[in-house]
């Protein structure tokens, strides 16, 4: 891999951003060290972009695990809702137990449902034949009032003035591990799930399956593949990522379930994927970046008032140039299917 | 106490006016995606229409130059898309999400710069009423069909259009070939960069039309964020309509309808929780799908870059 | 791949050390942050926050920052990181900023915790504040009641939260209080920024025959004002003092108006007097209050108008309080 062409992606991606910071009348300098101090310059800091970075590398997971089978999952939002609706729910009702039962049936719960969630637009496609694209997009909006529905009714906090569920037993809730910062065991979570991603993909006859139903659907039937249990399964278990991803903000987090409580993590997801190019080390770096982004810019909004809205456009940028890597080399003949999704 | 024909009428106009926007924006999506062209953008897309629009009315207080702008401006990003995603070749979804965080950005920093944080909301032009003479009259469709702005009449004129120019014309034949099989329309001469750049600033631009019509034609001002989700519905009634403008119209309605059942629920209902009701459009379009629509092919090229052998 | 986001940090590293400005401190200066849960362009909730962090920096010479549309799951740590800056008090602006706060509060001692629509406090460094609702609730209910004349009358409301709830509940009280008899229809579209959904939810209410539809669902909350103008229907302003958006709907605004309310808890702070405690804001602290007839003075009634004098008198009495509302 070329050195130059990354760095002349983001380089170029800054230079944008500092322009428009400078155009309304900040210093972009300054603003550009705050970034940088919030999401590397001191332990706290790069705790924050881990925990940043735990529920995007689960929603990565996510898009990464559906479109290996040949499925576009834009639903991680509305899994990840869901995930934290079975997490919450695991971790608020069930009592007495210790934490080493605790803890993972939460876990548990947060994949499950999510997973179901996902495997639903699998089921619709699969026995209807209705795309997945649409019935994602729409479930995510059902999800996302669903919740707001139990926090404000069936799940309310006694004695039920604020709509917000009563905190998770302490016996489900996800250790931190870095004193100091938020950094919670989610983080050896989403390690292990991408260990899981290479590992069942490439190294089961399973994930083998996947792959075939992913790129070549004739090819895959020819072979005596299900495509339906291939389709149903990969939806579940991208569900069940990005589930996770809600489990772990509300049992590592928030500790407990409010309305509205992913600032969009799910659809960073797809970018997460895309931008790693669905590969599992590529997702993890995918997700540091994220994390890095969403920290420091942070820092930079409190302590530069650099407007939230200026920050997203930085990100936007950089998600284009490293993603359009190929403008840079425009001159010479591009190779085939640059900066398209590797399958 | 209630009239039952007022009642009817007032819910076919309702649905009409919130399935506009859907439908004048999955219109160009349509074109866009049978050329092999998938944006998620169409969001920031129009967001950045919503703000042009605004803007160009307010300093020239004509809603029609401010719809005309907003097309130009929402076609420049789709541009930038095209750029993106045709010359350079990056992936559609990753560029369509960024849009759309860009978009955000955009308009929400611009908007700022224009108008202020301080400062009331601008009185500018917008479209007013149309009553189309005679048709007005018929019982209950009249008034709930005629009698609308400009817009949205114009939204219904362009689905005959657009399935004309699709699959009557040399055009439409050259850009269903190239979203099908783009190495074979190569083979025949068609130019594919070309098709796919003018598909997707023409999706660019009723984008931008669809913004106008939410911030000038429904409403008549700009705040952040006010697209809230259409473009994403949008994509969706392409799908729902089998990649056709009359199915795309039926599918706008359809979900217009759906969120004018819901408004009317939380009004006569008002025990029911509303988030129950609010779920009410997307669950219906869900069931819509899979038990009405069935088996969606999409054109075969979907979301692939073209790289000339 | 990796290569590159290493080269993009060491890149960032490079620019922060050649830059490598902190920015000075004047240790002196009161220092006020605030974390808002939307966009300071609401025109509603979040726009009376800006301006009462604008008030403070020119009234007591402070210096103020916020930080927009703050996600709950940053709560925490953008709390910690605006203590550990030094500044001297942070709102959290919504009640879900409570829980966070207490939290953090308990490490950083030297700095006051203020956060608004709960009722929450803890000793020594956290308090709260709430504009009365109550009272917002009376008086836009009231004034909805006594012009009503085809006895229907509407609420669009954004999100379910506890302020909005709680203006919902005591507005439809204050219709009741002036006459049980008139019909209510209240809705919320679970969004602070879908202009288009309010404004078609008003229209489903006014074609339900209201005559009076209000709102209190920040900018989402403008599309109510819209279909109002559309349909020449009377409304009522929320929060901010909002006649000038439509006078021609606009009766009267009910504010809960904390730009005040904030001056007043940061002076509390400057002159260490404020207290580890609830502050329930009301109509005789300031930030209730009624904006005034304007241009509908000549068109409403005088039985109505001393109607609501009289109600306004009563609750800044406290002749009229949630235990004494009739049932």
């Amino acid at each position: 891999m070329n050195l130059a062409l990354p760095a002349a992606s983001i380089g170029t991606a800054l230079l944008l951003g500092g322009s428009i910071i400078a155009l309304i009348g900040l210093n972009p300098f300054l603003a550009y060290y705050h970034m940088i101090v919030g999401a590397v310059g001191s332990v706290p800091a790069i705790g924050e972009t881990l925990v940043k970075a735990i529920p995007v590398a689960f929603t990565g997971l996510s898009f990464a695990f559906a479109f290996r089978c040949g499925l576009i999952n834009i639903g991680a939002e509305g899994q990840l809702f869901m995930g934290g609706f079975g997490a919450a729910l695991v971790g608020i009702y069930l009592k007495g137990l210790p934490a080493l039962v605790h803890l993972p049936l939460a876990l548990a719960g947060g994949f499950c449902i999510g997973g179901l969630w996902g495997m639903l637009c699998g089921w619709l496609k699969t026995r209807f034949g209705a795309s997945e694209i649409i019935t994602t997009v729409m479930t995510n909006y059902i999800a996302i009032h669903w919740v707001s529905y139990v926090v404000c009714g069936p799940m309310i906090e006694p004695p039920g003035d604020m709509p917000q569920t009563a905190l998770v037993q302490v016996s489900a809730q996800l250790p931190r591990i870095l004193p100091g910062t938020r950094v919670h065991l989610g983080l050896v979570l989403a390690i292990a799930a991408v260990c899981f991603f290479s590992f069942y993909l490439w190294r089961t006859t399973r994930g083998y399956e996947t792959r075939v139903v992913g790129q070549n659907p004739h090819a895959a039937a020819y072979a005596g593949m299900n495509a339906v249990t291939n389709v149903l399964l990969a939806m579940f278990l991208a569900g069940g990522m990005a589930g996770l991803a809600g489990a772990g903000e509300v049992l590592g987090i928030q500790h407990r379930l409010h309305q509205g409580f992913s600032p969009g993590y799910g659809f960073d997801g797809i970018a997460v994927a895309l931008l790693g190019r669905n590969t599992p080390v590529g997702v993890i770096l995918a997700a540091l970046l994220f994390g890095a982004l969403r920290s420091g810019g942070n820092l930079m909004q409190m302590l530069s008032r650099v407007p939230l809205a200026v920050i997203s456009i930085i990100q936007a940028l950089v998600i284009i140039f490293v993603i359009a890597e190929g403008i840079f080399r425009l001159r010479r003949k591009a190779p085939a299917g640059t900066g398209g999704a590797a399958r | 106490m209630i009239d039952w024909t007022v009642q009817v009428t007032e819910f076919l106009a309702a649905s009409v006016r919130l399935g506009t926007p859907v439908l004048i924006c999955a219109l160009g999506l349509i074109f866009m995606e049978r050329s092999g062209m998938v944006n998620i953008g169409a969001e920031g897309m129009m967001l950045v229409g919503c703000l042009a629009a605004v803007t160009a009315s307010y300093l020239t207080g004509n809603p029609w130059l401010g719809a005309l702008v907003a097309m130009a401006c929402s076609g420049l990003v789709a541009l930038l898309f095209a750029y993106l995603t045709i010359t350079v070749k990056a992936n559609q979804v990753v560029i369509g999400a960024a849009i759309n965080l860009l978009g955000l950005g955009l308009t929400t920093t611009l908007f700022r710069s224009i108008f202020g944080i301080d400062v009331a909301l601008p009185k500018i032009g917008t479209f007013g009423h149309w009553t189309i003479p005679y048709l007005v009259d018929l019982p209950i469709i009249g008034p709930a069909l005629f009698k609308h702005g400009p817009l949205v009449y114009l939204g219904f004129i362009l689905v005959p259009i657009s399935h004309y120019i699709l699959f009557q014309t040399t055009i439409g034949l050259k850009v269903r070939a190239v979203g099908e099989h783009p190495r074979a329309a190569d083979t025949v001469g068609i130019n594919v960069f070309k098709v796919r750049y003018a598909t997707t600033i023409a999706g660019g631009i009723l984008a931008g039309l669809a913004g106008a019509h939410l911030a000038i034609g429904m409403l008549s001002f700009f705040t952040e964020d006010m697209v809230a989700g259409r473009g994403f519905i949008a994509l969706a009634a392409v799908i729902f309509g089998k990649w056709t403008p009359f199915g795309a119209l039926g599918a706008a309605l359809f979900f217009g309808a759906a969120e004018g059942i819901m408004f009317r629920g939380q009004a006569v209902y008002p025990g029911v929780p509303s988030q129950l009701l609010l779920m009410l459009p997307y669950v219906l379009t869900v069931a819509a799908i899979a038990g009405l629509v069935g088996r969606a092919t999409p054109p075969a090229a979907a979301g692939n870059p073209y790289a000339k052998e | 791949m990796k290569r590159c986001v290493v080269l993009a940090l060491a890149m960032l590293l490079a620019v922060g050390m050649v830059t490598g400005c902190g920015g000075a401190k004047q240790p002196q200066r009161l220092r006020v942050a605030a974390l808002l849960p939307g966009n300071i362009t609401d025109q509603g909730w979040n726009f009376t926050a800006y301006n009462g962090l604008k008030r403070i920096e020119k009234e007591l010479g402070a210096e103020v920052t916020w930080m927009e549309k703050v996600p709950p799951s940053d709560f925490e740590e953008v709390y910690r990181r605006y203590a550990q800056q030094g500044y001297h008090v942070i709102f959290g602006h919504g009640f879900q900023f409570g829980d966070p706060a207490r939290k953090v509060a308990k490490d950083f001692p030297k700095t006051w915790f203020v956060v608004t629509s709960t009722t929450i406090s803890q000793a020594p460094n956290v308090a709260s504040l709430i504009p009365n609702a109550f009272q917002q609730g009376m008086l836009a209910g009231t004034i909805t009641g006594l012009l009503s004349e085809k006895k229907v009358v509407g609420f669009v409301g954004g999100l379910q939260i506890p302020s909005i709830v709680n203006f919902a509940k005591w507005w439809e009280a204050g219709v009741k209080y002036i006459d049980p008899n008139i019909k209510i229809l209240s809705a919320f579209t679970g969004s602070f920024y879908d202009a288009a959904k309010a404004k078609e939810q008003a229209l489903a209410f006014i074609n339900q025959g209201a005559d009076i539809v209000i709102h209190n669902a920040d900018q989402a909350g403008l599309g109510v004002i819209e279909a109002c103008k559309e349909r020449n229907i009377k409304t009522i302003g929320a929060i901010a003092d909002q006649a000038h958006l439509a006078p021609e709907v606009i009766v009267n605004s009910v504010q809960a108006d904390l730009t005040l309310a904030f001056e007043v808890i940061a002076r509390k702070v400057m002159d260490k007097t404020i207290e580890a405690k609830h502050y329930n804001m009301g109509i005789n602290d300031g930030p209730v209050a009624l904006s005034g007839w304007k241009t509908w003075d000549s068109k409403i009634p005088q039985a109505v108008k001393d109607r609501m004098n009289q109600i306004v008198a009563d609750l800044k009495s406290g002749k009229l309080t949630e235990a004494t509302l009739p049932k």
